[in-house]
């Protein structure tokens, strides 16, 4: 890695704070904005407007709201997938306009959908995604097992995947994002569509990772998942960031039992109506 | 590039062509077949054209139609990968396009050199004797190697306009069926179009495999000026696909 490549301290201030990059945020975003062009319609949609949050090294860090709130998007351009229309975005202490070959050598990504390789299995998929990150045989065998056998998916490993459940699948999907041993994680949506007990034992194996301080970036709409989860939570809503902070305090702050009244509380709705 | 990168991608490109069995074996006997049945019946005759039997015609296209199918694979792997969403997984890791794509390229290559072996292998058996010396068949291979390195261009722009596997392969037809009408085992002129074939990349590579399997020395400037058209055309081809590939490839 070369750091001198990296954004060096004070090249971004947030709401007039000056952020050690390299030591202390994973991640910056500054007034960044996305707008899609739609046929038919005079205006832009604004999947993303005017948002600014910083997260820190070794957080997990959730982005919460409905269906269409802006997540995806975020992620989206934060792994390179989208340029943003406007605004700065920092990731690792590069700026995804001009340096994402680097981000891509330090992050990895589970997608919402389970995004695997039909015809490969289990093992040989996770294989595949080690050796695009240059691992050794002997790092992809030693950490591949490992993680195998936490989820579950071991006895498993020889089969095709296309002879997975949806459940198994998500899970591999989830050992594929971490084989690389990434600096930072996005899950987008990594429990969608899992069965409860699938699902307590990602959330399990995702609180083991904490131990790690690998910083972790998940959206969300489970409300349950981001307040057993995430150190700090942002919600977003039409593209706008309404709350920002430790799921605890934001209860508090608004008075409320959990994070679904805190977004009902400020939009006036509930984040599953979105769904 | 990485080498590690490239070979894991020719790796699972290649598992990909061999995990449907059927369709492999079908795919690659289908030059062959044609061989066997065009040879058996007509062979030796100059029933197509004046000067040229129906083997010194059939066999260099029937070659450069195999490697034409490359355009469906790479389309409907491109499409397919994207409509599952596995597109967009490989874009957030480190490996970059000119790996992916060099890599698909090396991949999609095996097939059309396999017809290559079975396709002339059937030719001789039903009687086909080309005059070519072993300089030459090297020639040929380029040959092929360069319209298979144009189909996979071609391919990436198919997958352009395909939202889905079954989409592209549908529409890989539109670049597949004039070439193989026009270009490549039936003769241009039988079917009227003598001067539209030299549109066509598959052309090129069909008339210089004739010259090289005519036994023309390898010297003559003609195989040589077929070869570089064939090589700047697909070098125009798959500038435009990695273009269109990088524009949508995030889709």
């Amino acid at each position: 890695m070369k750091n001198n490549d990296r954004i060096k301290k004070k090249d971004i201030s947030n709401s007039g704070m000056i952020h050690n990059l390299v030591n202390s945020n994973a991640i910056e975003v500054k007034d960044l904005k996305k707008y899609f062009a739609e046929k038919k319609k005079m205006d832009d949609v604004k999947a993303v407007d005017g948002i600014s949050f910083h997260v820190k090294n070794g957080e997990i860090f959730g982005l919460l709201g409905p269906n269409g709130a802006g997540k995806t998007t975020t992620i989206n351009i934060l792994t390179g997938m989208h340029s943003p229309t406007e605004g700065t975005a920092v990731v690792g202490g590069y700026n995804v306009k001009t340096n994402l070959k680097r981000i891509k050598e330090i992050i990895s990504v589970c997608p919402q959908e389970p995004a695997v390789i039909k015809f490969l299995s289990g093992l040989g998929n996770i294989k595949f995604f080690g050796k695009l990150y240059l691992m050794s045989k002997e790092q992809i065998t030693e950490r591949s097992e490992k993680l195998l056998k936490l989820l579950g998916l071991y006895d498993a490993r020889k089969r095709l995947a296309k002879s997975y459940s949806g459940g198994m699948l998500r899970q591999l999907s989830l050992i594929i994002s971490l084989i690389s041993e990434p600096d930072i994680l996005f899950l987008d949506e990594p429990t969608v569509g899992m069965d409860p007990r699938n699902r307590r034992k990602v959330w399990e194996f995702l609180g083991s990772i904490k131990q790690q301080k690998r910083t972790i970036i998940l959206t969300t709409h489970y409300i349950e998942e981001a307040e057993e989860l995430c150190d700090r939570v942002a919600i977003i809503d039409y593209g706008k960031l309404i709350a920002i902070g430790p799921p605890k305090k934001l209860i508090e702050e608004h008075e409320v039992k959990n994070l679904e009244e805190v977004f009902m509380k400020i939009t006036g709705r509930r984040i599953l109506e979105g769904m | 590039m990485k080498v590690k990168r490239i070979l894991a991608v020719v790796k699972m490109e290649t598992t990909r062509i061999f995990a449907e069995p059927l369709t492999l074996v079908f795919t690659l006997l289908l030059v062959p077949v044609l061989i066997l049945i065009f040879g058996l019946t007509m062979g030796s005759n100059y029933g197509w054209h004046e000067d040229y039997t129906v083997f010194e015609i059939m066999v260099p296209g029937l070659l450069a139609y195999g490697c034409l199918l490359t355009i469906l694979d790479v389309a409907s792997s491109v499409a397919g990968g994207r409509e599952l969403g596995l597109q967009r997984r490989i874009n957030t890791t480190p490996l970059t396009s000119a790996e992916h794509i060099f890599s698909q390229i090396i991949s999609y290559t095996i097939k059309p050199l396999l017809q290559l072996l079975l396709g002339l292998g059937m030719a001789l058996i039903v009687g086909y004797r080309p005059a070519n010396t072993a300089v030459g068949y090297l020639l040929v291979i380029v040959f092929l190697v360069i319209l298979t390195f144009c189909c996979v261009g071609l391919g990436l722009i198919t997958a352009n306009f395909a939202k889905s596997a079954n989409a592209a392969s549908g529409l890989a037809f539109i670049f597949i069926v004039p070439q193989q009408i026009f270009a490549t085992f039936i003769p241009p002129e039988f079917m009227g179009a003598g001067t539209f074939k030299w549109i066509f990349p598959s052309f090129y590579a069909t008339d210089g495999l004739g010259l090289i399997f005519a036994g023309t020395p390898l010297t003559d400037s003609r195989i040589w000026i077929r070869l570089g058209i064939l090589f700047a055309i697909s070098i125009v081809i798959y500038v435009i696909g990695i273009f269109v590939y990088e524009k949508n490839k995030n889709k």
